[in-house]
Protein backbone atom coordinates (compact mmCIF):
# COMPACT_ATOMS: atom_id res chain seq x y z
CA UNK A 1 0.00 0.00 0.00
CA UNK A 2 3.05 2.40 0.32
CA UNK A 3 3.21 2.60 -3.57
CA UNK A 4 2.18 5.58 -4.79
CA UNK A 5 -1.48 5.63 -6.99
CA UNK A 6 -1.61 6.63 -10.29
CA UNK A 7 -4.47 9.03 -11.04
CA UNK A 8 -5.02 12.02 -13.27
CA UNK A 9 -3.20 15.22 -11.70
CA UNK A 10 -6.75 17.48 -11.24
CA UNK A 11 -4.25 20.74 -11.42
CA UNK A 12 -0.91 22.44 -10.28
CA UNK A 13 -0.17 23.93 -7.02
CA UNK A 14 -1.66 27.43 -6.12
CA UNK A 15 2.45 28.51 -5.50
CA UNK A 16 2.77 31.60 -7.48
CA UNK A 17 6.20 31.68 -9.72
CA UNK A 18 7.94 34.22 -7.77
CA UNK A 19 7.29 32.58 -4.35
CA UNK A 20 8.71 29.57 -6.00
CA UNK A 21 11.72 31.31 -7.87
CA UNK A 22 12.23 32.54 -4.07
CA UNK A 23 12.06 28.49 -2.00
CA UNK A 24 14.48 27.13 -4.47
CA UNK A 25 16.99 30.61 -3.91
CA UNK A 26 16.88 29.87 -0.74
CA UNK A 27 17.96 26.41 -0.72
CA UNK A 28 20.31 27.03 -3.28
CA UNK A 29 21.98 29.28 -0.72
CA UNK A 30 21.19 26.62 2.13
CA UNK A 31 23.21 23.88 0.06
CA UNK A 32 26.11 26.08 -0.63
CA UNK A 33 27.38 26.36 3.31
CA UNK A 34 28.05 22.23 2.39
CA UNK A 35 31.21 23.22 -0.05
CA UNK A 36 32.62 25.27 2.38
CA UNK A 37 34.41 22.27 4.35
CA UNK A 38 37.62 20.76 2.93
CA UNK A 39 36.83 17.13 3.63
CA UNK A 40 39.84 15.83 1.44
CA UNK A 41 39.67 11.90 0.80
CA UNK A 42 36.66 11.44 3.44
CA UNK A 43 34.07 9.19 1.88
CA UNK A 44 30.28 9.35 2.30
CA UNK A 45 28.57 8.09 5.63
CA UNK A 46 27.03 5.03 3.81
CA UNK A 47 23.33 3.50 4.68
CA UNK A 48 24.29 -0.24 3.94
CA UNK A 49 22.08 -3.14 4.46
CA UNK A 50 23.60 -6.24 4.41
CA UNK A 51 22.11 -9.52 4.79
CA UNK A 52 22.16 -11.60 8.21
CA UNK A 53 23.69 -14.57 6.79
CA UNK A 54 27.27 -14.60 5.82
CA UNK A 55 27.12 -17.71 4.24
CA UNK A 56 28.83 -18.57 0.99
CA UNK A 57 27.41 -20.98 -1.44
CA UNK A 58 30.12 -23.00 -2.97
CA UNK A 59 30.54 -21.78 -6.42
CA UNK B 1 -11.47 8.42 24.96
CA UNK B 2 -14.99 9.55 24.04
CA UNK B 3 -14.55 12.13 25.99
CA UNK B 4 -11.13 13.43 24.99
CA UNK B 5 -10.87 12.19 21.60
CA UNK B 6 -13.09 15.53 20.30
CA UNK B 7 -10.78 17.86 22.35
CA UNK B 8 -7.95 16.55 21.27
CA UNK B 9 -8.38 15.05 17.98
CA UNK B 10 -5.49 12.80 18.82
CA UNK B 11 -6.55 9.33 17.04
CA UNK B 12 -7.16 8.91 13.55
CA UNK B 13 -8.83 5.36 13.69
CA UNK B 14 -9.71 4.04 17.10
CA UNK B 15 -9.64 -0.28 17.40
CA UNK B 16 -12.32 -0.35 19.95
CA UNK B 17 -13.67 -3.83 19.08
CA UNK B 18 -10.43 -5.22 18.68
CA UNK B 19 -8.99 -3.55 21.71
CA UNK B 20 -11.39 -4.73 23.97
CA UNK B 21 -10.94 -8.46 22.24
CA UNK B 22 -7.05 -7.68 23.15
CA UNK B 23 -7.57 -6.71 27.03
CA UNK B 24 -9.53 -9.51 27.88
CA UNK B 25 -6.76 -12.24 26.36
CA UNK B 26 -4.30 -10.28 28.39
CA UNK B 27 -6.02 -10.20 31.28
CA UNK B 28 -6.49 -13.75 31.11
CA UNK B 29 -2.65 -14.00 30.70
CA UNK B 30 -2.54 -12.12 33.64
CA UNK B 31 -4.58 -13.93 35.82
CA UNK B 32 -3.26 -17.18 34.76
CA UNK B 33 0.42 -15.84 35.80
CA UNK B 34 1.81 -15.88 32.27
CA UNK B 35 1.62 -12.54 30.78
CA UNK B 36 4.18 -11.84 28.06
CA UNK B 37 5.82 -9.29 28.92
CA UNK B 38 5.79 -5.88 31.26
CA UNK B 39 3.50 -4.33 28.39
CA UNK B 40 1.11 -7.21 28.14
CA UNK B 41 -2.38 -5.64 28.04
CA UNK B 42 -1.11 -2.36 27.70
CA UNK B 43 -2.87 0.60 24.88
CA UNK B 44 -0.40 1.65 22.75
CA UNK B 45 -1.52 4.21 19.66
CA UNK B 46 0.37 3.88 16.82
CA UNK B 47 1.32 7.04 14.85
CA UNK B 48 -0.60 6.29 11.39
CA UNK B 49 2.20 5.42 9.20
CA UNK B 50 2.75 2.32 10.89
CA UNK B 51 0.94 -0.38 9.08
CA UNK B 52 -2.17 -2.78 11.04
CA UNK B 53 -3.27 -5.51 8.67
CA UNK B 54 -6.58 -4.84 8.04
CA UNK B 55 -6.78 -1.31 8.63
CA UNK B 56 -6.29 2.16 6.61
CA UNK B 57 -2.76 3.84 6.58
CA UNK B 58 -3.35 7.23 5.73
CA UNK B 59 -0.12 9.14 6.88
CA UNK B 60 -2.78 11.55 7.47
CA UNK B 61 -3.22 12.70 3.83
CA UNK B 62 -6.51 12.59 1.96
CA UNK B 63 -3.47 10.82 -1.06
CA UNK B 64 -3.87 7.63 1.09
CA UNK B 65 -7.61 7.23 1.58
CA UNK B 66 -8.77 4.29 1.36
CA UNK B 67 -5.28 2.04 1.40
CA UNK B 68 -5.76 -0.61 3.81
CA UNK B 69 -2.28 -2.35 4.96
CA UNK B 70 -2.08 -5.89 4.20
CA UNK B 71 0.22 -6.78 7.19
CA UNK B 72 1.35 -5.49 10.42
CA UNK B 73 4.23 -3.60 10.09
CA UNK B 74 7.54 -5.57 12.52
CA UNK B 75 6.97 -3.19 15.70
CA UNK B 76 3.22 -3.80 15.37
CA UNK B 77 4.74 -7.96 15.34
CA UNK B 78 6.71 -6.85 18.03
CA UNK B 79 4.27 -5.29 20.60
CA UNK B 80 1.40 -7.71 19.77
CA UNK B 81 4.35 -10.47 20.28
CA UNK B 82 4.81 -8.92 24.51
CA UNK B 83 0.86 -8.64 24.48
CA UNK B 84 0.68 -5.11 24.16
CA UNK B 85 -2.92 -3.98 22.81
CA UNK B 86 -3.22 -2.01 19.58
CA UNK B 87 -5.51 0.88 20.37
CA UNK B 88 -5.24 2.63 17.51
CA UNK B 89 -3.91 4.98 14.72
CA UNK B 90 -2.39 8.37 15.88
CA UNK B 91 -2.76 11.92 13.98
CA UNK B 92 0.03 13.18 12.35
CA UNK B 93 1.51 15.94 9.99
CA UNK B 94 1.03 14.80 6.84
CA UNK B 95 3.47 12.19 5.69
CA UNK B 96 5.31 13.00 9.16
CA UNK B 97 6.99 15.83 6.80
CA UNK B 98 6.85 18.87 9.20
CA UNK B 99 7.43 19.53 13.30
CA UNK B 100 4.47 21.52 14.30
CA UNK B 101 1.97 18.67 13.64
CA UNK B 102 -1.23 20.80 12.60
CA UNK B 103 -0.86 19.88 9.06
CA UNK B 104 -3.01 16.98 8.31
CA UNK B 105 -6.57 15.59 6.33
CA UNK B 106 -7.84 15.13 9.75
CA UNK B 107 -7.21 18.30 11.42
CA UNK B 108 -4.35 19.43 14.17
CA UNK B 109 -4.34 18.01 17.07
CA UNK B 110 -4.07 19.61 20.18
CA UNK B 111 -1.60 19.71 23.11
CA UNK B 112 -3.04 18.34 26.42
CA UNK B 113 -1.40 21.46 28.95
CA UNK B 114 -3.28 23.96 26.83
CA UNK B 115 -5.60 23.42 23.44
CA UNK B 116 -5.00 26.23 21.99
CA UNK B 117 -1.47 25.30 21.11
CA UNK B 118 0.02 22.93 18.49
CA UNK B 119 1.50 19.14 20.37
CA UNK B 120 4.52 19.77 17.85
CA UNK B 121 4.95 17.11 15.42
CA UNK B 122 5.20 15.07 13.77
CA UNK B 123 3.90 12.60 15.69
CA UNK B 124 1.32 15.11 17.07
CA UNK B 125 -1.18 12.78 17.87
CA UNK B 126 1.02 10.04 19.90
CA UNK B 127 2.00 13.47 22.17
CA UNK B 128 -1.67 13.96 22.65
CA UNK B 129 -2.49 10.64 23.16
CA UNK B 130 -0.01 9.94 25.80
CA UNK B 131 0.02 13.36 27.65
CA UNK B 132 -3.96 13.33 27.51
CA UNK B 133 -3.96 10.48 29.20
CA UNK B 134 -5.79 8.15 26.46
CA UNK B 135 -3.20 5.49 26.88
CA UNK B 136 0.09 5.17 28.59
CA UNK B 137 1.98 4.65 25.18
CA UNK B 138 2.62 5.49 21.42
CA UNK B 139 4.44 4.84 19.00
CA UNK B 140 6.27 7.70 16.79
CA UNK B 141 8.42 7.89 14.18
CA UNK B 142 11.44 10.90 14.29
CA UNK B 143 13.18 11.88 10.96
CA UNK B 144 14.26 15.05 12.43
CA UNK B 145 12.93 14.86 15.65
CA UNK B 146 9.07 13.88 15.34
CA UNK B 147 9.16 11.73 18.39
CA UNK B 148 11.39 14.06 20.46
CA UNK B 149 9.18 17.25 19.56
CA UNK B 150 6.22 16.45 20.41
CA UNK B 151 7.49 14.93 23.45
CA UNK B 152 9.02 17.85 24.59
CA UNK B 153 5.90 20.46 23.95
CA UNK B 154 4.01 18.09 25.26
CA UNK B 155 5.44 17.36 28.70
CA UNK B 156 6.80 13.15 27.55
CA UNK B 157 9.65 10.99 27.91
CA UNK B 158 10.75 10.55 23.67
CA UNK B 159 13.33 8.24 22.74
CA UNK B 160 14.93 8.05 19.51
CA UNK B 161 16.96 4.53 19.78
CA UNK B 162 20.06 4.36 17.27
CA UNK B 163 19.58 4.35 13.88
CA UNK B 164 18.71 0.99 12.60
CA UNK B 165 17.79 -0.53 16.34
CA UNK B 166 14.17 -0.86 15.75
CA UNK B 167 13.06 -1.97 12.58
CA UNK B 168 11.32 0.84 10.70
CA UNK B 169 11.49 -0.82 6.81
CA UNK B 170 8.39 -1.10 6.82
CA UNK B 171 6.57 1.92 7.48
CA UNK B 172 5.70 4.80 5.34
CA UNK B 173 9.27 6.11 4.81
CA UNK B 174 10.00 9.58 5.10
CA UNK B 175 13.87 9.80 4.82
CA UNK B 176 15.03 6.42 4.59
CA UNK B 177 18.80 6.98 6.04
CA UNK B 178 17.22 9.27 8.47
CA UNK B 179 14.09 7.40 9.73
CA UNK B 180 13.53 6.04 13.09
CA UNK B 181 11.19 5.05 15.58
CA UNK B 182 10.27 5.52 18.94
CA UNK B 183 8.44 5.44 22.00
CA UNK B 184 6.68 8.29 24.24
CA UNK B 185 5.50 7.64 27.58
CA UNK B 186 4.39 9.97 30.51
CA UNK B 187 8.14 8.68 31.92
CA UNK B 188 11.45 6.71 31.37
CA UNK B 189 10.09 3.75 33.12
CA UNK B 190 7.67 3.37 30.76
CA UNK B 191 9.82 4.15 27.58
CA UNK B 192 12.35 1.53 28.66
CA UNK B 193 9.64 -1.48 29.18
CA UNK B 194 8.48 -0.08 25.12
CA UNK B 195 12.24 0.00 23.53
CA UNK B 196 13.17 -2.90 24.99
CA UNK B 197 10.02 -4.88 23.34
CA UNK B 198 10.58 -2.79 20.40
CA UNK B 199 14.41 -3.09 19.66
CA UNK B 200 14.41 -6.63 20.96
CA UNK B 201 16.72 -6.30 24.30
CA UNK B 202 16.70 -7.53 27.52
CA UNK B 203 14.79 -5.50 30.17
CA UNK B 204 16.85 -2.68 30.92
CA UNK B 205 17.91 -2.20 34.18
CA UNK B 206 17.17 1.35 35.20
CA UNK B 207 18.75 1.61 38.61
CA UNK B 208 21.94 -0.68 37.37
CA UNK B 209 24.65 1.98 37.42
CA UNK B 210 26.82 2.79 40.24
CA UNK B 211 26.12 6.57 42.30
CA UNK B 212 28.91 8.45 40.27
CA UNK B 213 28.18 12.13 39.19
CA UNK B 214 26.97 12.02 35.64
CA UNK B 215 29.33 13.41 32.83
CA UNK B 216 27.42 15.92 31.22
CA UNK B 217 28.31 17.38 28.20
CA UNK B 218 27.16 20.79 26.82
CA UNK B 219 28.19 21.77 23.33
CA UNK B 220 27.35 25.63 22.99
CA UNK B 221 27.67 25.73 19.44
CA UNK B 222 24.16 25.13 17.42
CA UNK B 223 22.23 23.67 21.05
CA UNK B 224 22.26 26.51 22.98
CA UNK B 225 22.37 29.59 20.55
CA UNK B 226 19.20 31.59 20.36
CA UNK B 227 16.03 30.37 21.86
CA UNK B 228 13.21 31.43 24.67
CA UNK B 229 14.01 32.81 27.57
CA UNK B 230 12.34 30.69 30.15
CA UNK B 231 13.48 27.79 27.94
CA UNK B 232 17.22 28.60 28.59
CA UNK B 233 16.29 29.51 32.17
CA UNK B 234 15.00 25.83 32.93
CA UNK B 235 17.41 23.87 31.14
CA UNK B 236 20.44 26.40 32.43
CA UNK B 237 19.04 25.95 36.17
CA UNK B 238 18.47 22.02 35.80
CA UNK B 239 22.39 20.78 34.24
CA UNK B 240 24.05 21.27 37.44
CA UNK B 241 21.69 19.78 39.64
CA UNK B 242 22.02 16.68 37.25
CA UNK B 243 25.73 15.95 37.17
CA UNK B 244 29.46 17.63 36.65
CA UNK B 245 29.19 19.71 33.36
CA UNK B 246 31.91 20.27 30.94
CA UNK B 247 31.86 22.04 27.70
CA UNK B 248 32.69 20.42 24.59
CA UNK B 249 33.28 21.78 20.87
CA UNK B 250 31.87 19.88 18.07
CA UNK B 251 32.98 21.71 15.37
CA UNK B 252 30.76 21.68 12.32
CA UNK B 253 27.67 21.35 14.12
CA UNK B 254 26.44 24.21 12.38
CA UNK B 255 26.78 22.47 9.59
CA UNK B 256 23.57 19.18 10.29
CA UNK B 257 20.66 21.52 9.68
CA UNK B 258 22.06 21.94 6.12
CA UNK B 259 22.73 18.08 5.69
CA UNK B 260 19.61 17.01 6.68
CA UNK B 261 18.20 19.80 4.19
CA UNK B 262 20.25 18.29 1.76
CA UNK B 263 19.64 14.51 2.74
CA UNK B 264 15.73 14.45 4.00
CA UNK B 265 14.28 16.45 1.15
CA UNK B 266 15.58 14.59 -1.87
CA UNK B 267 14.75 10.98 -0.31
CA UNK B 268 11.40 12.33 0.30
CA UNK B 269 10.85 13.71 -3.31
CA UNK B 270 12.24 10.34 -4.29
CA UNK B 271 8.71 8.49 -2.43
CA UNK B 272 6.63 11.15 -3.27
CA UNK B 273 7.75 11.71 -7.46
CA UNK B 274 4.73 9.84 -8.84
CA UNK B 275 2.41 11.56 -6.59
CA UNK B 276 3.33 14.73 -7.18
CA UNK B 277 3.43 14.71 -11.25
CA UNK B 278 -0.44 13.09 -10.84
CA UNK B 279 -1.83 14.14 -7.36
CA UNK B 280 -0.15 17.12 -6.33
CA UNK B 281 -3.93 19.04 -5.26
CA UNK B 282 -5.00 16.31 -3.02
CA UNK B 283 -2.00 17.47 -0.56
CA UNK B 284 -3.26 19.85 2.31
CA UNK B 285 -3.17 23.71 1.55
CA UNK B 286 -0.58 24.87 4.24
CA UNK B 287 2.08 28.01 3.92
CA UNK B 288 4.63 25.84 3.43
CA UNK B 289 2.53 22.45 2.02
CA UNK B 290 4.23 19.73 0.93
CA UNK B 291 4.70 19.99 -2.77
CA UNK B 292 5.90 23.19 -2.51
CA UNK B 293 8.84 21.79 0.35
CA UNK B 294 9.45 18.62 -2.37
CA UNK B 295 9.81 20.50 -5.13
CA UNK B 296 11.99 22.96 -4.03
CA UNK B 297 14.33 19.87 -3.58
CA UNK B 298 14.63 19.55 -7.18
CA UNK B 299 17.67 22.08 -6.64
CA UNK B 300 19.83 19.61 -4.30
CA UNK B 301 22.13 17.65 -7.01
CA UNK B 302 23.39 13.93 -6.74
CA UNK B 303 26.57 16.11 -5.89
CA UNK B 304 25.52 17.84 -2.85
CA UNK B 305 23.70 14.11 -1.68
CA UNK B 306 26.67 12.93 -1.82
CA UNK B 307 28.83 16.02 -0.12
CA UNK B 308 26.09 15.88 2.64
CA UNK B 309 26.50 12.08 3.27
CA UNK B 310 30.42 13.21 3.53
CA UNK B 311 29.73 15.73 6.27
CA UNK B 312 27.78 13.30 7.65
CA UNK B 313 30.69 10.80 8.48
CA UNK B 314 32.55 13.64 9.62
CA UNK B 315 29.88 14.95 12.22
CA UNK B 316 29.65 11.16 13.40
CA UNK B 317 33.53 11.51 14.18
CA UNK B 318 33.06 14.54 15.71
CA UNK B 319 30.14 14.00 17.90
CA UNK B 320 31.95 10.25 18.79
CA UNK B 321 34.54 12.68 20.10
CA UNK B 322 33.03 14.96 21.51
CA UNK B 323 31.26 12.06 23.74
CA UNK B 324 34.75 10.69 24.92
CA UNK B 325 35.10 10.62 29.03
CA UNK B 326 31.86 11.73 29.11
CA UNK B 327 28.21 10.02 29.56
CA UNK B 328 25.75 12.11 28.00
CA UNK B 329 25.64 15.71 25.96
CA UNK B 330 22.89 17.63 26.83
CA UNK B 331 20.72 20.20 25.53
CA UNK B 332 17.07 21.83 25.51
CA UNK B 333 15.19 19.54 22.85
CA UNK B 334 13.52 22.44 21.30
CA UNK B 335 14.40 25.96 21.49
CA UNK B 336 10.81 27.14 22.38
CA UNK B 337 7.67 25.95 24.41
CA UNK B 338 4.46 25.10 22.51
CA UNK B 339 3.28 27.81 20.27
CA UNK B 340 -0.36 29.19 19.55
CA UNK B 341 -1.46 26.76 16.51
CA UNK B 342 -0.89 29.50 13.76
CA UNK B 343 1.82 31.47 15.80
CA UNK B 344 3.23 32.99 12.89
CA UNK B 345 6.71 33.57 14.87
CA UNK B 346 8.10 33.46 18.31
CA UNK B 347 10.85 35.94 20.22
CA UNK B 348 14.05 34.56 20.72
CA UNK B 349 16.54 35.43 23.75
CA UNK B 350 19.01 37.83 21.41
CA UNK B 351 16.09 39.91 20.22
CA UNK B 352 15.26 38.24 16.77
CA UNK B 353 12.14 36.64 15.51
CA UNK B 354 11.86 32.87 14.06
CA UNK B 355 9.44 30.96 12.17
CA UNK B 356 8.26 28.19 15.06
CA UNK B 357 8.32 25.36 11.88
CA UNK B 358 12.15 26.33 11.11
CA UNK B 359 13.77 26.79 14.47
CA UNK B 360 11.78 23.60 15.95
CA UNK B 361 14.13 20.99 14.81
CA UNK B 362 17.74 22.76 15.17
CA UNK B 363 18.52 20.58 18.31
CA UNK B 364 17.14 17.15 17.04
CA UNK B 365 18.03 17.12 13.48
CA UNK B 366 21.89 16.30 13.91
CA UNK B 367 20.94 13.60 15.66
CA UNK B 368 18.82 12.15 13.21
CA UNK B 369 22.46 12.96 10.78
CA UNK B 370 24.41 11.05 13.04
CA UNK B 371 22.16 8.26 14.17
CA UNK B 372 23.33 8.67 18.04
CA UNK B 373 20.59 8.14 20.57
CA UNK B 374 19.00 10.61 22.23
CA UNK B 375 15.69 11.05 24.65
CA UNK B 376 13.81 13.79 25.72
CA UNK B 377 12.17 14.29 29.18
CA UNK B 378 10.23 16.86 31.19
CA UNK B 379 12.52 19.60 32.67
CA UNK B 380 10.19 21.94 33.74
CA UNK B 381 7.11 23.87 33.09
CA UNK B 382 7.47 27.69 31.71
CA UNK B 383 5.69 30.57 33.63
CA UNK B 384 2.74 30.14 31.79
CA UNK B 385 2.36 25.73 32.30
CA UNK B 386 4.03 24.60 29.16
CA UNK B 387 6.30 21.87 29.37
CA UNK B 388 9.75 22.30 28.54
CA UNK B 389 12.18 19.18 27.41
CA UNK B 390 15.84 18.22 27.85
CA UNK B 391 17.56 16.09 25.66
CA UNK B 392 20.20 13.72 26.46
CA UNK B 393 22.60 12.05 23.73
CA UNK B 394 24.78 9.23 24.43
CA UNK B 395 27.05 7.36 22.10
CA UNK B 396 25.40 4.51 19.62
CA UNK B 397 24.09 1.14 20.81
CA UNK B 398 24.34 3.14 24.35
CA UNK B 399 20.58 3.12 25.09
CA UNK B 400 20.83 1.19 27.95
CA UNK B 401 22.83 3.64 29.58
CA UNK B 402 20.86 6.53 27.81
CA UNK B 403 17.77 5.42 29.26
CA UNK B 404 19.60 4.81 33.12
CA UNK B 405 20.99 8.28 32.90
CA UNK B 406 17.25 9.82 32.09
CA UNK B 407 15.96 7.78 34.70
CA UNK B 408 18.27 9.42 36.93
CA UNK B 409 17.82 12.71 35.64
CA UNK B 410 14.25 12.16 35.95
CA UNK B 411 14.74 11.78 39.63
CA UNK B 412 15.81 15.11 39.77
CA UNK B 413 14.05 17.41 37.47
CA UNK B 414 10.12 15.86 37.92
CA UNK B 415 9.42 16.35 41.82
CA UNK B 416 7.82 19.25 41.50
CA UNK B 417 6.39 18.98 38.28
CA UNK B 418 2.96 16.73 36.98
CA UNK B 419 3.28 14.14 35.02
CA UNK B 420 0.46 14.74 33.19
CA UNK B 421 -1.94 17.70 32.97
CA UNK B 422 -5.39 17.96 34.59
CA UNK B 423 -7.75 17.40 32.08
Amino acid sequence: MSEPASEPSRGEADESNADRDFRRRQVRRAIQHLWQVPLGDRGPAMVLKLPQSHEVSPS
Amino acid sequence: MERLQPRLNAFITVLSESALDEAAAAEARWRAGRPLSRLDGVPVGLKDLIHVAGVPTTAASTILKGAVAGADSEVVRRLRGGGAVILGKTNLHEFAYGPTGDVSAYGAARNPWDERRITGGSSSGSAAAVAGGMCPLALGSDTGGSVRIPSALCGLVGLKPTYGRVPCGDVLPLSWSLDHLGPMASCVEDAASAYALLAGAAPVQLAGEGKRDLRIGLCRELFFGPMEAEVRRLVEAALPRLGQVREVSIAHIGLAPYVVQAIMAPEALAFHRPWLDTRRDDYQRATFSLPQRLLAAEEISAVDYVQASRLRALLIEEMEAALDDLDVLAMPTVPLAAPLLGQAEVELDDGSRALPAGITTRNTAPLNVTGFPAISLPCGLTTAGLPVGLQLVARPWQEDWLLQAAYRCEGHLNQHVPRLPEL
